[in-house]
């Protein structure tokens, strides 16, 4: 009877750890995602900062704020680029950092399922035999 | 040829499971799709920018135009472009910048080129995924079909003799498509084929010692004449048998003359192997040639004549029988097969024949060769007179049943100018030329010649192979 109460709570832990397992799995794939939109700005502004390079000094460039283009100026707009691209790069270091994390965490929830599993199948085993 | 085992065989099933291999696969095939869905957005892209920039390049050309101007989703209205060399261009994130027709097309240009970059990396991503989804493919099909993996290393010889090597190592060569035991059974049965050729080879060394004892009692011409006869009869039946199965002719032969060609050989009596190797050697030592190459063709010949003398279902004739489609040797191999040699090497022999046949005789050669053929095939057991001597009925023997594969249609309307009696009458059969002692001679002197070769060979009782007695 003990040992079997004991399977009882180790099925019950595996599901837990199942669970949280598939809880980080989602996270990594929403950080999957949101990197690959960061990247992708990322390209469009380097796109933007090397147009605004080439442009001349006199040129108009507006920026579009809701509905209405508001007149910048070159020097602004450049610095605003630039900086945009500095913030996504920051934050693609930091998604990098955090997927990173969330995996190592994925390998080690999955390594502890594998064990729980083994645990429960040598008990299960033991009951037959006995 | 010692050690039948040369490589290692094992199941390519056991190295890449199916199922994971055709899951790999799938998945592959999956990331392909994906990839191929971005190169058509890309490619759709790159489209519309080539139409951007045709367009802006025209709108320059006229003061204004008239247009249908979009309102809301639903309504068009007609107004009128003017300005047209003056464009608020997106560059991207929200920026515009004002820009004359022409920067414009600089700019779509440029734009166009990094497109054109990101279409390049992906069609490489794609052929790669290509060339590993093929991969995935041929291995989980051959795994599934029991495809086996066998492995020999390349040895290097030495000597110019690997022609004779080359109807040895045939029977190893890949089998596909087959169950992956089916390799194991044919190399049992080439080791046991191996051991029995070995057997027969020293009976043969044993028959011909007895051979030559008799030939130093008797010392005649008579005997040996004799002696070349019969075991030149059973070498023809035997070798015109395998012809026969061989061509699916339609002459169907009494299962006994198997029989009792094989109780020949295994018999004390001259082996017709023997006379066989000794007339080839001599015929061969005629050509004048230098020593390799004769080595050479001898070797051909003999492991020709041996795979004729096998059952068609021996391994050595499935394997000349197999289909080897898109096989191709590897690099440094031979180009060349056995059996184009062997039947190269056979029109030769045969030209020097005919000569040495006409230039002793006198006769035609090949109006004998196929008489003797019609007469072996609508006789069972019968033996030639006339103007025809025992020694030119061995070679006419001996060359018709070579000679079969390359013209089997000859010999059905030849006209016989020879007699044919039947042994029954038990006549025996002597050399009544003078002509032809000279020749007989010469045989049997060239035959001696061999045997003290051979003899000096086979001190070793080990039952060892002539492939490879001649190859020390």
């Amino acid at each position: 009877m003990a040992s079997s109460a004991a399977t009882r709570e180790l099925q019950r832990d595996l599901e837990n750890k199942a669970n949280d397992l598939s809880k980080l799995q989602k996270d990594i794939s929403k950080n999957h995602q949101i990197r690959k939109k960061y990247t992708i700005q990322l390209g469009e502004n380097e796109l933007v900062l090397k147009e605004l390079d080439l442009l001349n000094e006199d040129a108009n460039v507006y920026k579009l704020i809701g509905p209405v283009l508001v007149k910048q100026d070159m020097a602004e707009a450049r610095a605003n680029v630039k900086k945009r691209i500095e913030y996504i790069s920051a934050e693609l270091k930091r998604l990098d950092s955090t997927l990173q994390d969330l995996e190592e965490k994925q390998n080690s929830k999955k390594e502890t399922i594998m064990k729980l599993q083994q645990k429960i199948q040598s008990l299960q085993a033991g009951k037959g035999k006995a | 040829m010692e050690q039948p085992i040369k490589g290692t065989v094992t199941s390519l099933s056991s190295l890449f499971p199916v199922e994971e291999a055709q899951k790999a696969s799938k998945r592959v095939e999956e990331t392909l799709s994906e990839r191929h869905k971005q190169l058509n957005q890309l490619q759709d892209f790159t489209a519309d920018n080539n139409y951007l920039i045709n367009l802006v390049q025209q709108l320059p050309d006229q003061l204004h135009h008239d247009i249908m101007v979009p309102f809301g989703k639903a309504a068009f209205f007609p107004g009128r472009l003017i300005h047209t060399n003056e464009f608020l261009v997106l560059l991207g994130e929200g920026h515009y910048a004002e820009r004359t027709a022409k920067q414009t097309i600089e700019i779509l240009s440029r734009r166009g080129k990094a497109l054109e970059v990101q279409v390049e990396s992906v069609k490489a991503l794609m052929q790669d995924l290509k060339a590993e989804a093929s991969f995935f493919d041929a291995t989980a099909s051959e795994a599934a079909e029991g495809l086996v993996e066998i492995r020999e290393d390349y040895v290097e010889e030495p000597s110019p003799k690997k022609a004779s090597t080359i109807g040895i190592v045939k029977p190893e060569l890949p089998i596909s498509s087959e169950a992956e035991d089916v390799p194991r059974v044919e190399d049992d049965e080439y080791a046991r084929i191996l051991s029995r050729m070995a057997e027969l080879e020293k009976e043969e060394e044993e028959a011909e010692i007895a051979n030559r004892e008799e030939l130093g009692g008797a010392g005649s011409d008579v005997s040996s004449g004799h002696v070349i006869l019969e075991g030149e009869m059973k070498s023809s039946e035997l070798k015109e048998k395998c012809e026969s199965s061989r061509f699916q002719s339609t002459e169907k032969f009494p299962d006994h003359w198997h029989v009792e060609s094989s109780k020949a050989t295994s018999k004390g009596k001259p082996c017709p192997k023997k006379k066989w190797n000794s007339q080839l050697s001599l015929f061969l030592s005629s050509g004048g040639d230098a020593d390799a190459e004769m080595d050479m063709r001898e070797a051909r010949l003999r492991w020709f004549g041996h795979v004729l003398r096998r059952d068609t279902n021996a391994p050595v004739r499935k394997c000349e029988r197999l289909a080897m489609d898109g096989f191709r040797r590897g690099r440094g191999r031979l180009k060349k097969y056995w059996g184009g040699c062997a039947i190269t090497t056979y029109s030769h022999l045969l030209a020097t024949i005919s000569y040495c046949f006409k230039f002793l005789t006198g006769s035609d050669f090949f109006s004998v060769v196929l008489v003797l053929n019609r007469g072996s095939l609508g006789n069972n057991r019968s033996t030639y007179q006339g103007n025809c001597l025992p020694e030119n009925l061995a070679y006419g023997k001996f060359n018709l049943t070579e000679n079969a594969p390359t013209e089997p249609q000859v010999k059905e309307d030849v006209q016989a100018p020879v007699i044919a009696e039947n042994k029954a009458a038990g006549r025996p059969i002597e050399p009544r030329f003078d002509s032809s002692k000279a020749f007989t001679g010469s045989i049997i002197e060239h035959t001696i010649d061999v045997n003290s070769r051979e003899q000096s060979v086979s001190r070793n009782s080990k039952p060892v192979s002539r492939f490879k007695m001649q190859r020390k």
